[in-house]
């Protein structure tokens, strides 16, 4: 496994209070950040491992909601008004849970660049 | 006489803004040569960390020069600064700053990956490094699985694999114990010595004196002193 993604999905579930977190949005550690600019990564590293950081993201929430769907389709399977999942609605909604993990770590990412990286020393 | 690895030229360097406006340093010359173990030593607050920060191209100075092996960085972005830190400068921090997720041998392999170094032959040169600090046996372990001056020494070999031609390490012995420390002390005092690396240590420690072949005083954002270490005494 590259050594980008390594450290882009065991920094997500460092701790249970951090993953929770990150299911509301992108967090990420200032430390992380201000200890790779010192050693010299460059912006578009760090840019990675958060984008990395929100494929992780969306692939498990898509994930666990579409386990609930499948269940959620069992139990109505037998009722008068079925519903229907079809693949190209399975695709989109996949999609569109990429998308959303992808804006929230843009969002991330504007607050990284304001990130002093002399901040190293102080923490 | 050999161009210093690293030269800062009259810098001075104000922080914060406006009522909070502190100058850190005010004109200060400092030149780094290769094979050279240099502590900087001054009171709290006098902008030792800050002079490291300026030498390590982290920020950037309000007035003066800096210059790496001969070339000034004015003008320089942070982008560029950071390809400088990249090919030239190591850091060792007091609190070693590693990653609690990676392992030893990733943390230190994480310094060429930023590089984009392919991950085989990283992963070589990693455990290279790790071998020069007397850890090929903790590669696999994590940071909590070792001790605080093993750890160091993890983030000795993490600033050294990348090959750079300064050291800068900010308070390395600090969090140890003086066994530790004075191993610690060692394996720089090695780095400067057989290596040809300039490394620069950020101290109070008057312990980490018979290491140092200069010691550099700062007070007030001025340089205020300056002597030959134990080392050039033995």
């Amino acid at each position: 496994m590259p050594l980008i993604f390594t450290l882009a999905f065991r920094n997500l579930f460092h701790d249970r209070l951090r993953f929770i977190a990150t299911v509301i949005g992108i967090v990420f550690s200032i430390v992380l950040v201000t200890v790779l600019r010192a050693i010299g990564s460059s912006r578009r590293y760090i840019y990675k491992v958060i984008i990395c950081q929100a494929l992780v993201i969306a692939v498990i929430g898509f994930s666990f909601a579409a386990l609930i769907g499948a269940a959620i389709l069992k139990l109505t399977a037998a009722i008068a008004l079925p519903i229907v999942i079809t693949s190209g609605l399975i695709a989109g909604l996949f999609l569109l849970t990429v998308a959303m993990c992808v804006a929230s770590a843009i969002a991330a990412i504007v607050q990284v660049t304001r990130i002093n990286p002399a901040k190293v020393f102080t923490r | 006489m050999n161009e210093p690895v690293i030269e800062a030229l009259n810098v001075a360097k104000v922080l914060g803004s406006g009522a909070a406006q502190v100058a850190a340093l005010k004109g200060v010359s400092l030149a780094l040569n290769g094979g050279e173990l240099t502590l900087l030593m001054g009171p709290s607050g006098s902008g030792k960390t800050t002079l490291l920060s300026i030498l390590g191209c982290i920020l950037t100075p309000t007035q003066g020069t800096v210059r790496v092996r001969g070339h000034s960085t004015d003008g320089a972005g942070p982008e560029d600064l950071a390809l400088i830190r990249r090919e030239q400068v190591g850091f060792v921090f007091q609190t070693f700053h590693l990653f609690p997720t990676l392992t030893a041998a990733d943390n230190v392999q994480l310094a060429l990956d930023v590089r984009g170094e392919p991950s085989r032959s990283a992963r070589v040169r990693s455990r290279e490094a790790l071998a020069k600090v007397g850890l090929s046996h903790k590669a696999s372990a994590f940071p909590r699985e070792l001790s605080g001056g093993e750890q160091q020494r993890v983030a000795i070999a993490r600033a050294i694999v990348g090959n750079p031609s300064i050291i800068l390490a900010d308070e390395p012995t600090a969090a140890l114990d003086g066994k530790n420390g004075q191993a610690i002390m060692k394996i720089l005092a090695r780095i400067a010595k057989e290596q040809g690396r300039a490394v620069l240590i950020v101290t109070h420690d008057p312990r980490l004196l018979p290491f140092a072949d200069r010691v550099v005083h700062i007070e007030d954002g001025r340089i205020v002193g300056e002597e030959g270490g134990g080392a050039k005494l033995q």
